[in-house]
């Protein structure tokens, strides 16, 4: 009867706490939304300035540098297998050592290069 | 103790230390966060699901690990559990990362995404929280239970594409994705093994229906012959599961206590206690049933000492018949005082041959109690009986409630864990 009753409050506070996540994303303030800044540009070879970048610096709108391209990544921040504290540091900046690296791991996979690439993209970074 | 005692008692810390090996290989240089918590979460409950699974193949093997198959049963069901807590708890901490980001992105994190692994593992935890809500608070028949558990399978392999595609530390740990592997590839194997090919893979003994008769207290008894010549060897004490084939009966198996001696022709006593065991008076000679044991250590031959208590209430009396009626073969050595506990005088399932028995062998004191004139059984008063209690071992059978309390009881007289054994009916 014993491992009963954890099981109980596990699942009493495993469902209080989903449904008080999803509860009050649905119900808040649309203008405090994640910035889903719609990426795949058509302007394609607009470059983007460095100071442009350092503007999206938020996790709500966030944008990195990673090889002199600017992407978008706010909307892949929660969808991130390494966490958020992977990417928030780096908004609004150069985020290429860190991408390559990933904090000793070694360099992302060939696919999540492709992946920002073709969802993420915004446009090339301006080199001065 | 000796060696197999030793053995007995190692299984709930064998799942324990199975289930806490993953942490073992991520542990240096680990630095601790919530989202890192939540990750060795992930790995010992995903370990412990295995095992569990593993557990209920009901192997010969296992068993030597536990005290009988019910304390392994016992195990699943408490480490099955405490699996699906700890996985509850791995994505809620999880999520806590990205709690620090924004609400939302916490709601994105939980909700499923273009990632197949993350979905695989969204499906596992809804599986497998549907299964357990049937188990723990649904009241529904046996074969519906049954075939609901099974969908354990499934929420695990759904769990082991999430574990080995998701990357993360079994993506980086060669060394803990061969370990997860390992544990993985068994409880796949046992779980084929048990829930989709018992037909097939577990090895039964056919027996035939000679006839079934009724006794007091709602108890039958059914005496069966090997269809094949090939008899069932056992203990005095132990126990089957039993699947018969026949018009009033569905097919499922259930546990019995043999109530013969070890020989050629068998006997089970049954009580009529539930749905399935209400029909068992409808059973006719020639149905077929297939045995698949000995399984349990409650016997009298597996104690050393000789000076014994046996204590049944009720239908407890089924294990105790086949010790009775294995005494005259057994070393003339034992001293046993036999406690058969009922409501009334009418419940008195087999008192002639009990008596007759206890007429044969001297070694053999035998006390009927009704508890409507003397109140429940109790050790203070079994000790009022039985002078030397404390030189003795205890064997108890019957209700869940009377077992406990009478072992208590025992224990709170000075006697030792190990001197007191008890046989549970029900399997957790």
């Amino acid at each position: 009867m014993e491992i009963k009753n954890t099981v109980t409050i596990s699942l009493i506070i495993f469902i209080i706490v989903i449904i008080g996540i999803l509860g009050y994303s649905v119900l808040s303030n649309p203008n405090t939304s994640t910035n889903n800044t719609p990426v795949n540009l058509s302007n394609a070879g607009t470059v983007i300035a460095m100071n442009q970048v350092a503007t999206h610096n938020t996790a709500n709108d966030c944008w990195v540098i990673v090889k002199n391209q600017v992407y978008n990544v706010t909307s892949l921040i929660p969808q991130h297998p390494g966490g958020p504290g992977a990417i928030t540091p780096f908004c609004g900046k150069d985020a290429t050592i860190a991408f390559e690296n990933r904090n000793g791991k070694g360099p992302h996979p060939q696919k999540s290069q492709e992946k920002l690439d073709t969802v993420y993209l915004v446009g090339p970074l301006e080199i001065k | 103790m000796d060696k197999d005692n030793i053995l007995r008692n190692t299984g709930w810390w064998i799942i324990i230390v199975l289930s806490l090996i993953p942490v073992l290989f991520i542990l240096p240089g680990l630095s601790f966060s919530v989202s890192k918590t939540g990750d060795m979460l992930g790995l010992t409950g995903f370990a412990m699901f295995a095992v569990v699974i593993i557990l209920s193949g009901r192997t010969k093997f296992i068993e030597r690990f536990f005290n009988g198959v019910n304390d392994g049963y016992t195990a699943h069901h408490f480490f099955g559990g405490l699996a699906f807590v700890l996985l509850l708890f791995h994505p809620l901490l999880l999520a806590y990362d990205y709690l620090l980001v924004s609400v939302q992105a916490a709601a994105m994190f939980l909700l499923p995404s273009a990632d197949w692994a993350q979905i695989f593992g969204t499906i596992a935890l809804t599986v497998m929280t549907a299964t357990l809500v049937i188990t723990f608070y649904m009241k529904i028949r046996y074969q519906i239970w049954k075939f609901s558990h099974k969908f354990m399978g499934l929420a695990f392999g759904f769990a082991f594409f999430h574990v080995f595609f998701i990357g993360g530390d079994v993506g980086l740990n060669y060394g803990l994705k061969i370990y997860l592997l390992i544990l993985s590839v068994l409880a796949i194997i046992i779980y084929f093994y048990r829930s989709l090919f018992s037909s097939f893979l577990v090895k039964t003994y056919q027996y035939v229906i000679e006839d079934v008769k009724p006794f007091e207290d709602k108890i039958w008894e059914a005496s069966l012959k090997p269809a094949n010549g090939k008899a069932i060897r056992f203990e005095p004490g132990q126990f089957a599961f039993v699947k018969f084939s026949s018009k009033v009966l569905s097919r499922e198996a259930h546990p019995f206590s043999f109530s013969s001696p070890d020989g050629e022709n068998l006997k089970i006593a049954i009580k009529e206690a539930g749905d399935y065991t209400k029909k068992i008076g409808g059973l006719t000679k020639g149905e077929i049933a297939d045995i698949e044991g000995p399984f349990g250590i409650f016997s009298f031959k597996n104690i050393e000492n000789q000076k014994q208590i046996w204590v049944a209430g009720g239908v407890g009396i089924t294990p105790f018949l086949s010790m009775l009626r294995s005494l005259g073969q057994a070393d003339q050595n034992y001293k046993i005082d036999f406690y058969f506990s009922v409501r009334d005088k009418s419940c008195i399932a087999f008192k002639e041959e009990i008596e007759s028995i206890a007429k044969i062998n001297k070694n053999l004191n035998v006390i009927f109690w009704t508890s409507d004139t003397n109140g429940f059984i109790s050790a203070e008063k079994i000790k009022l009986r039985t002078s030397d209690i404390m030189q003795r071992d205890i064997l108890i059978c019957g209700p869940d409630a009377m077992m406990l309390a009478l072992k208590n009881q025992f224990l709170r007289m000075g006697l030792k864990k190990e001197e007191v054994h008890t046989e549970e009916f029900k399997l957790y």
